[in-house]
Order: C-alpha cells, then sequence, then structure tokens
C-alpha cells in the first residue's frame, strides 16, 4: 500500500486538536493552582529548564507521531477502503481490495475480499438465472435483428421528428456509406447514426405530405399511411423508398419507416426495354407507309412500265429488309433481357429438374438421368418447375404412363430438357393446345398459360417418338452468365454495418444539450487524438483523431470517425514509440482543416466526451480558424469524472481507470481504440455519478470544475 | 381533272416515289419536295391546288408548314391533306388545328388519299 505524497488536511486539523489538548490541560491547572502552588512550579521549571521543554516536546511529538501512525495505518486505508467497497458493489463486482499483508486493515481488506467473492458469486449465479430466461428473448430478438440486418433492402426506423432509432447494414450502405477513414465533411456518413436526424439525407419533402394526413387520422390506428418515392442513393443509385407511418398508441404517429430498394438494374432494364420498343416503333413508322403505298400502286395499276414497276418493287424488297432488321434486333436484345429480368435467376438445370422431381413426387414418378451438370438457365424457377410439373401430369393422363425419365444436354447454343417415357407418344396438336392451359405460379403476378411462360424463357416444346419410346423435348438459350441477376442478400458477417435499438424509446429519441438534461438521455461522441509531440502551441499537431457515437447507454462501435492526419511535419520519436504512427503513414492523408470539419460534423449535437479532454482540445483549438469550425459544445473529462467518484485514487491514468472500473482494454494508442475505451469508461462513470446524486449533464460539469488538480497523475 | 398540280413533301424518298406514281397515275401534275423550307419555296414559283405532306419534316413541320399555308380570305389557296408520320391520336388533333383540310390514317391507305384529293378539288371521282 503506497503512502500518500502528503499528510491531508484532516490529518492537520486531528493534529492541532492533539497537541492543543496537554496545552489545555496545562493551562487549566495552572489557573485552578493555588499561588504556592504556581510559585513551586515555576521554580521546578526554571531549576530544571531543559527537562521540561525536552519532557513537553518529547510528549507531544509522541502524540503527533501516533496520531500520523494512526491515519496511516487506519484512517486513510480506510478512506480508500470505502470507495473500492462501493466499486465492489456497482461497477466493478470483480474488483478486490490490496491492502497490504499485515496489519488490521490489511486483515479487514481479506474479510472484504472474501465478502465480495461469496457477493459475487451470489451475483454470477442469479446473473446465469436471468440470462437463461432472458435467453429466449435475446434469441427471438437477435433473429429479428438477423432478418433486419439480412434483407436485401434498407430498412430505417425514424421517430416524428426524423430522429433514427433503428437501421440496417444495407440502409447505411445506400444513403451513408460506411464511416470509417470519413476523409471530409462531404461524405454523408459523418451525418449518418442512431439518434440523428433522416432528413439531410432523404428530403423531408417527399413525404411530408403522407406523415402530415397521419398526424389527422387521430384514432384509426388499423391502417399505416404510406407513400412510395424515388430518390438518388450516395453512390447515385436509383433508390424506391416506401414510407410508412407508425404508431405506438393512440394519438398522432410517433414515427416513420423508410424502406429502401435499389431499382437501378430495373430501372435500366427498364430503359433497355423502350429502347428496344421505340426503335422498332420508328422503323414500323418509316417503313411501313411507304411499303404500303408502293405495294397498293403496284397492285392498283396493271399497266405500269416495267421501269415503275420495278422501281415499285425494288422500294418494298427495301423497307421489307429494314423492318426484317429491326425485328432480329428485337429478337437480339429480347435474349439479353431475358438474363438480366429481375424475376430471372441462373439456375442449374440439374438443380431444377431435382426440384421439379420431389415437386411432382405425388403425381408421377421421375427417374433423373445423368446429364450435363454445367448447364445453366436464365430462369424464374419457380415457374419453369411448375410448368414441368404440369406437362409431367398431361403426358400420364394422355399417355396412361406412370414414370418418366428426365435428362439435359446441350444443343449448340441452347439447352435440351427432354422427358421420356415407355408408351404412346403426344400428338403434336394435342401438345400446341396444352399450350394455353393455365398455370398457377405463386410468385406470378396473376394466372400465365404454359406457353407464355416458354415464350418468357425464350423455349420451345415438340414431341418426338422412336424405337425406344416417345419424348417431349424442351428447348431453352443457355443463360451465358455474367450477367445473370439474382437477389444477392450482403453476405457479410451479422451485426457488422446496422444498428439496432430496440430499448430507445420512440418518443425520446435525440434530447437537446441543455444543462438540465439527463446524463443517460444524452448522446455523445467520446474522442481521441494522437499528435505528432506533447506541445501545440510549439508546433505539434494532430496526426489521427478517432471517435465513435454513445447513444443510449451504448458505446456505438459501428458508428465510428477514423482519420489519419498529413501534419506537414516530422512525428517526435517519443510520439511514435507511443502510438506507432510513422510519417510514412500519414503522408498525404487528409489535412487537419478538412477533417476537422467532418469531426465536427460527426459530433454534431453531442457532448464531447475525452481522457484528459484540455490535451486534445488545445490541439484542435488551435486549428479551429483554418478549418472555420468552432467547437463549442460541453466537454466532458473521464479523468476529472473519476476524480469526482474516487478522489481517493491517486493514479488517474485512462489504462487504471478502465482496468479499476472493468472496462476490457484493446486497441490501446490508437484514437480509435482509446476512444472506445473513453467511451466505456464514461458510462461506467455515469452509474457512479448518479449514487453521488450527480445525474444531469450541468451537475457532471460543475462537479468537474471543482476537482482540484493536484496529485493526479495520467 | 387534267393539269391540277400536286406538291407532295415528305423526307422519305420511297414514299414520295410511290406517291409520284400513285398521282401520275391519275393524271396529275406533280412535284416532290423532301423539307418543308424546300415545299414553301416551291409553291412560291408554281402554287399547287393541292398539298400532300406529312406531318414530321426536316427543319420545319409538316404543321409550321400548313399553318403558313392555310387558307385566308379573300385569297386562293391550296387544299391541305395531311398524313400522319406517327400515327398517334395527338397527332391528328393537331393537324386538325392547323388548318389541314383533311387529315388521313397511318399508314394511309393509297385509295383512300386519291380519294380525299378528288373530293377536296372537287374532280369527279
Amino acid at each position: 500500500m503506497s503512502t500518500p505524497s502528503r499528510p491531508s488536511k484532516d490529518f492537520l486539523i486531528a493534529l492541532g486538536a492533539l497537541l492543543a489538548a496537554p496545552v489545555a490541560a496545562a493551562a487549566l491547572i495552572w489557573l485552578q493552582s493555588t499561588p504556592q502552588e504556581r510559585e513551586a512550579c515555576t521554580l521546578l521549571i526554571q531549576s530544571h529548564p531543559s527537562s521540561v521543554v525536552t519532557t513537553g516536546a518529547v510528549l507531544l511529538a509522541s502524540l503527533a507521531f501516533a496520531l500520523r501512525w494512526a491515519f496511516v495505518r487506519y484512517i486513510e486505508p480506510m478512506r480508500k477502503l470505502v470507495e473500492e467497497v462501493e466499486l465492489i458493489g456497482t461497477a466493478n463486482p470483480g474488483y478486490r481490495l490490496n491492502l497490504g499483508e499485515k496489519g488490521d486493515v490489511a486483515h479487514l481488506g481479506k474479510v472484504i475480499n472474501a465478502a465480495a467473492e461469496r457477493l459475487e458469486q451470489a451475483q454470477a449465479t442469479l446473473d446465469a438465472k436471468i440470462r437463461e430466461a432472458n435467453a429466449i428473448f435475446e434469441k427471438e430478438r437477435n433473429s429479428l435483428a438477423a432478418l433486419i440486418e439480412q434483407l436485401s433492402e434498407g430498412v430505417i426506423l425514424c421517430a416524428s421528428e426524423g430522429q433514427i432509432l433503428l437501421y440496417n447494414r444495407r440502409a447505411r450502405d445506400l444513403l451513408a456509406g460506411p464511416s470509417e477513414n470519413a476523409g471530409t465533411d462531404a461524405n454523408a456518413s459523418v451525418r449518418f447514426g442512431l439518434g440523428r436526424s433522416i432528413f439531410p439525407l432523404v428530403d423531408r419533402q417527399l413525404f411530408q405530405e403522407t406523415l402530415d394526413a397521419a398526424a389527422l387520422d387521430g384514432q384509426d390506428l388499423s391502417t399505416p399511411r404510406t407513400t412510395k418515392f424515388l430518390m438518388r442513393a450516395r453512390a447515385g443509385e436509383i433508390l424506391e423508398v416506401r414510407a410508412s407511418t407508425v404508431r405506438e398508441q393512440k394519438g398522432p404517429p410517433a414515427g416513420f419507416v423508410l424502406l429502401l430498394s435499389d431499382i437501378t438494374g430495373r430501372v435500366a432494364r427498364d430503359d433497355q426495354q423502350h429502347a428496344v420498343i421505340s426503335s422498332l416503333r420508328e422503323e414500323l413508322r418509316r417503313s411501313l407507309p411507304p411499303l404500303k403505298a408502293a405495294a397498293e400502286t403496284l397492285n392498283a395499276f396493271s399497266a405500269l412500265d416495267s421501269e415503275s414497276q420495278n422501281r415499285l418493287r425494288s422500294v418494298i424488297q427495301q423497307e421489307t429488309m429494314a423492318i426484317a432488321e429491326a425485328y432480329a434486333k428485337i429478337l437480339k436484345t429480347d435474349q439479353d433481357l431475358r438474363d438480366g429480368h429481375w424475376r430471372f435467376e441462373r439456375v442449374s438445370v440439374s438443380v431444377l429438374l431435382s426440384l421439379f422431381k420431389r415437386r411432382a413426387e405425388q403425381t408421377i414418378e421421375v427417374e433423373l438421368l445423368a446429364g450435363d451438370s454445367e448447364l445453366n438457365l436464365a430462369a424464374d424457377s419457380q415457374e419453369l418447375i411448375e410448368v414441368f410439373t404440369h406437362l409431367a401430369r398431361a403426358i400420364k393422363d394422355e399417355s396412361g404412363i406412370t414414370a418418366l425419365r428426365a435428362t439435359c444436354s446441350r444443343k449448340d447454343s441452347f439447352i435440351a430438357i427432354d422427358f421420356e417415357w415407355t408408351g404412346p407418344a403426344v400428338p403434336q396438336g394435342v401438345l400446341s393446345a396444352w399450350e394455353s392451359h393455365p398455370i398457377e405460379v405463386p410468385s406470378s403476378w396473376g394466372p400465365t398459360t404454359l406457353g407464355e411462360v416458354l415464350k418468357r424463357h425464350g423455349g420451345s416444346a415438340w414431341v418426338e417418338a422412336d424405337e425406344r419410346g416417345s419424348h417431349l423435348r424442351l428447348l431453352f438459350p443457355e443463360s451465358r452468365g455474367g450477367q445473370a441477376h439474382s437477389i444477392k442478400p450482403p453476405g457479410r458477417e451479422l451485426g457488422g454495418g446496422g444498428s439496432f435499438d430496440f430499448a430507445l424509446p420512440i418518443s425520446n429519441a435525440g434530447t437537446t444539450l441543455r444543462e438540465d438534461a439527463r446524463l443517460t438521455d444524452l448522446a455523445y461522441t467520446a474522442f481521441d487524438t494522437e499528435t505528432t509531440g506533447l506541445n501545440p502551441t510549439g508546433g505539434d499537431q494532430i496526426i489521427s483523431v478517432g471517435a465513435v457515437r454513445i447513444v443510449n447507454g451504448r458505446v456505438l462501435k459501428e458508428e465510428s470517425f477514423n482519420q489519419l492526419v498529413d501534419p506537414l511535419r516530422s512525428i517526435t520519436r517519443e510520439a511514435t514509440s507511443i502510438h506507432g504512427i510513422e510519417h510514412h503513414m500519414v503522408a498525404g492523408k487528409p489535412r487537419i482543416e478538412s477533417v476537422l470539419p467532418a469531426f465536427h460534423s460527426f459530433a454534431s449535437g453531442t457532448v464531447l466526451v475525452a481522457h484528459n479532454g484540455d490535451f486534445d482540445m488545445r490541439f484542435i483549438q488551435m486549428k479551429e480558424q483554418a478549418a472555420g469550425v468552432q467547437f463549442e459544445g460541453p466537454l466532458l473529462d473521464t479523468l476529472l469524472l473519476s476524480a469526482v467518484v474516487h478522489p481517493n485514487q491517486e493514479d488517474q491514468s485512462l489504462e487504471e481507470i478502465a482496468r479499476r472500473l472493468g472496462v476490457p482494454l484493446s486497441g490501446r494508442h490508437t484514437a480509435l481504440g482509446d476512444a472506445i475505451i473513453t467511451g466505456e469508461v464514461f458510462l461506467k462513470l455515469v452509474g457512479l455519478l448518479k449514487e453521488r446524486g450527480i445525474v444531469t449533464l450541468g451537475g457532471a460539469i460543475s462537479a468537474s470544475k471543482r476537482v482540484p488538480f493536484s496529485g493526479i497523475r495520467y | 381533272m387534267v393539269g391540277r398540280r400536286v406538291l407532295l413533301v415528305d423526307s422519305q424518298a420511297n414514299m414520295t416515289f410511290a406517291l409520284e406514281l400513285l398521282f401520275a397515275q391519275h393524271g396529275f401534275k406533280r412535284r416532290v419536295s423532301r423539307t418543308g423550307e424546300q415545299a414553301l419555296a416551291m409553291r412560291q414559283e408554281v402554287p399547287p391546288d393541292c398539298v400532300v405532306l406529312a406531318t414530321e419534316l426536316p427543319f420545319r413541320s409538316g404543321f409550321e408548314v400548313c399553318e403558313i399555308l392555310r387558307p385566308r380570305p379573300g385569297s386562293s389557296h391550296a387544299m391541305m391533306i395531311m398524313f400522319p408520320s406517327t400515327g398517334t391520336e395527338a397527332e391528328c388533333v393537331t393537324a386538325a388545328s392547323f388548318g389541314a383540310d383533311a387529315r388521313l390514317f397511318w399508314p394511309i391507305l393509297t385509295a383512300e388519299l386519291i380519294r380525299t384529293a378528288h373530293t377536296l378539288l372537287e374532280l369527279p371521282a
């Protein structure tokens, strides 16, 4: 156990009181004694002055020593003890006292540690039971979160004033992009996050009318108002956005949900289709009138001279050729469009046939013959399987068979799918009649026919019979690959980009920065900087800014800011030894003048949090003018807040506080790593401040101001 | 009937060629123009009795030409027959508002064109 560097005020008061006692006693005896006694006493002092002074001095010194001993051994350890025991009871149950090996206080420490151990065990058992109980709820919550995260559509839930309450990765990708290395202020990612307004990114005017209408709906909860509009995404994609109002209870809507779909591909294909149609229309428009006029003139006048007749025939020839060319062009584009059609996916033919076998099980026995396993079709697989099944049933009814063999093979640029059976062939006329059979496909918009599905897939069908039996052949163009579009899920690991906060009350998002705002309601930006050295006025510069947002009592690691900065000067060796950043790593990175505005936007509307924030702010303030921004908002310093809750702990370094509060240390001495640790430490401190009755922003700021700086190490 | 002058205006050579032959068979004197501009110039040289023009022409549309040539009180004028280039409904309505004496449907029926010309010029069918 270390000794305090100097005696405390309490010790000096006690010492004064202790030394005053014998003096006061002597004065009292003196006042109450008779003149003879006083004379005898004076005589005694006069005859032995040195002995009396020595005795008095020894007496006072031993009293002072005894008091110091008692303070060092009992009183001061006791005070630390109180703080540390409180820590065990609140922020860090795993914390253990270390009061040395010898002495009564050390013994007390061991007793308390043992009690804490039992408490922690009991707590652990209880926690385990609670965890178990929560597991089911958690699982459901996680499934919902996973579901939202994996959607190919972007989802954003907002409170009525636009604050984002929930979003998935897709939404973030489409609207803002990753915030890492945001670079400059122009990057939308610095303004995207939980608790922030969606309106800078999605124009409110586009659906204001719907919100207004919903506000007038009053009591009717059954029908949410919905509207649809188009907008451009961050990277220029065309987004179809569906906005629906959300209600929690009776009254005006509590918020709205935005569903974002990227329809760029669909629009491009629509455009392509439209272009094909217009070029065909143009061709027909140009060619048909002269063709018709020439043909009519040729027919009407049999007596025309041969020269005129020949020229009219040549007109007919030319225009017919032009129409034929247009037709050839449309055929070619048709296949391209089919390959890229949003409902079509690239499917393996062998997989398609296995699915057909399972689907047709109830109707007919299907044997799959080994075919080419490398064949792919651009197809709506549901529709094709339905067509196969329908055909199998029709063949069964027509030919009275119970088993079919199915196989596939390549025929030039086509894929042949053959259904073979032993029995009478189906007449071609009957097959033609089947093509008008209605087919019901769940994924389709409406009823369709077998022929239409075939046509849509560019396919054709016919029947052949030979000595081995009969077979129905379906011919489809092979998918040329590369072009194949299917709905692609994001396919990355879960929880890396989206943010869910089911606990965020829909009505309590975005508390404004006021002194009386509760600490638990505010949003924060915990940040840290790395620098070229320790002296901002001597020209040292920021080389890295890391920050993370804290909303609703959670450090949102997915909403972070991490940017290296080119300091345009060298980095001292001492600094590099701390943060490991060397000159070549920052050369060519954005300059602080462009990074500060981005960081300013990232931190807007939040309270800044930093460890020994004065240090970072001095560097930032040096550059505020050049960057054209000013950080005027409040700053909470974890160094000072820790001193508020633990005034008797000498070590207030971030590392030590983190250890004390049970915050895991990872990524230390990178700006972002330290910012995250600072954020976690801050959240623990908010809990401890509450124990001391400090619950508002103003309370935390004024408590920080009262902290004496002396004796604090950082 | 002999000697009636028709001015055929369309940018497509094949079309005007077929129409030229058609009108020749019916005894008209024909002139052909590829553009609206040229048509206006030709009409100054030799005023036609009848103008058959497409709605879509390079530089100056058939509508513009029609408006310039439209009948004015007290002056002799040519009969205007417009035939649509695209066949949309809007085109037909527009042709009427620009003062065409007759308009045809797309694609034109040669027999109807001749019949219309005869009717407008009060010639025996």
